[in-house]
This record gives C-alpha cells, sequence and structure tokens, in this order.
C-alpha cells in the first residue's frame, strides 16, 4: 500500500544577529493537507543549556493568504524526547507557496554571534482523509 | 510465531560529511515496519546529521530529514523510544535503500562510527487508514 504523508523541509540559515529571513518555498501540487510542523535548530550553535527562544518564526500558506502558523524556535543542548509535531490541520491550495519570516532574538554580543541553520518540517498529506476537518493553527 | 523483531543495520561513517548510501532487506516472515530509531554513538554526531529512507520504493524520509528528529536519549524506555509510523509499511521482505549523511560538525577524531537503525517489525493487524 503506498504512503500519503510526505515531509517537507525548509532550511533556513542565519548569519548576522537579529537578521530577518523570508521564507518562500513552493509545495509540491499532489500535496493536500499539511497535518504537523517543528522548527528546530539543525546546526551552527554549540551551547551547554538549552534555550526556549532563539528566533520567532511566522508562516503563510497558499501564497501569502492565511497566516497560520506563529511559534518560537528553542534550541535543544541535549537529546532527550522523541521531537512531537505540533498538530495542525492546514488544507493546501495545489502548488502554493509557503511564505513567512524568521526573526533571529539570540541575544548574544555581535562578536559571540555564529551563523546557525533553523529548518521547518512540515508534516504534509497527498490525500485529504474523509472526515473533514476544521482547519487549525497556532 | 514471533510478532516483533527489531531489525538492525548498521552504516558506517568513516569521514565528516560522508554520505553513506545502504540497502537491506526486511525480514520475510514480519507484515509491516511500525517503527525506527536510530543508535548514535554519541549526542554531538547527531546534529546535521541526516536520513534518507525508502522501503519497498516508497519514500519514508526525504535525503534531508535530520535523524534528530527520529531518536532520543537513553533516559527514555525502549519500547518509546521508537518513531512510530502512521501508515502501514509493508515489510515482509521489502527492499530497504536510504542514505545517510554526516553533519559535518565534528573533527575526524570522532570517526569513524557506525550509526545503527533499529527497525521495529511487527506481525499485528494493519491499521485502516482513511
Amino acid at each position: 500500500m503506498a504512503t500519503k504523508i510526505r515531509y517537507q523541509i525548509i532550511q533556513i540559515e542565519v548569519n548576522e544577529q537579529g537578521q530577518i529571513a523570508e521564507i518562500s518555498h513552493k509545495l509540491p501540487l499532489h500535496l493536500k493537507v499539511c497535518t504537523g510542523f517543528i522548527a528546530r535548530h539543525t546546526k551552527g550553535l554549540t551551547l551547554a543549556n538549552d534555550l526556549n527562544e532563539i528566533g520567532l518564526l511566522a508562516l503563510e500558506f497558499n501564497s501569502r493568504k492565511q497566516l497560520l502558523i506563529n511559534a518560537m524556535v528553542g534550541f535543544e543542548s541535549k537529546v532527550e524526547q522523541l521531537p512531537d509535531y505540533q498538530e495542525v490541520n492546514i488544507p493546501l491550495e495545489n502548488g502554493q507557496l509557503v511564505t513567512g519570516y524568521y526573526m533571529d532574538t539570540k541575544q548574544v554580543s555581535v562578536s559571540d554571534f555564529k551563523p546557525y541553520v533553523v529548518s521547518i518540517y512540515l508534516r504534509c498529506e497527498l490525500e485529504v482523509s474523509i472526515e473533514a476537518k476544521e482547519c487549525t493553527t497556532t | 510465531m514471533k510478532n516483533h523483531k527489531f531489525q538492525q543495520v548498521r552504516v558506517q561513517v568513516k569521514d565528516p560529511g560522508e554520505s553513506v548510501r545502504f540497502s537491506a532487506e526486511t525480514d520475510k516472515q514480519f507484515a509491516r515496519v511500525r517503527g525506527i530509531h536510530i543508535s548514535m554513538p554519541n549526542d554531538d554526531v547527531l546534529v546535521g546529521t541526516t536520513l534518507g529512507l525508502k522501503i519497498n520504493g516508497t519514500e519514508i524520509f526525504d535525503d534531508a530529514h535530520e535523524m534528530r528528529l527520529i531518536t532520543c536519549g537513553h533516559q527514555v524506555a525502549p519500547n518509546m523510544k521508537f518513531f512510530l509510523f502512521e501508515e502501514n509499511i509493508e515489510a515482509g521482505g521489502s527492499a530497504i535503500e536510504g542514505r545517510v549523511t554526516d553533519g559535518g560538525t565534528m573533527d575526524q577524531s570522532s570517526f569513524p562510527y557506525e550509526a545503527k537503525i533499529y527497525l521495529w517489525l511487527v506481525n499485528d493487524e494493519p491499521k485502516t487508514t482513511s
């Protein structure tokens, strides 16, 4: 049986303190609904402790028609729990853009700043499930 | 008849940033793959390291999928360590193809290391998917 879940990965490089990075990512035509997301630091930072916030994320779906995700991105110094996807239910129009912004809010001096990468994982499905659900977001 | 098996696939990474392809086959005696867990020699090599995975020709994870999203620490109970697939992934001798790409954040002294990929194979009734 063919699977219907596909993960879309959007990577953002942050090269300056306080940088506002613009996101523009075209989703494939066959994706019909976004059912979850995780936004997390991928590489670059090496800190001894966890940080609740290194940046803020806003994501719009269906080519800027809906601002549906607002989230803080944190830093995890150690591997602990299995990460959980934030559940959402966002119907996708065919092949439209996911757009938005990531803003670095990590408060360090300019000389201590190190470039890093943040990744956004969108869990999408190829078909809309039979049960029609209300659109849920963050 | 056994209903569970943890099938291990070992992938050796020799150099920083190296990308290693691997292939295997799921045990024929089990019907589906319930979950996956990755065991690495230390947490630091997980940073930026990715795993692409196809089972039976179907893409499960893209090549850029971070390993950190499908693993956890040793304080988590054994059966809770697995990232569970929400769909029915057929086992029964399916071809496994994958690619491990090192994150390139560690120096040569951490190499070579072995990424151990555990597939949780089961024989229970498949879930019904809508």
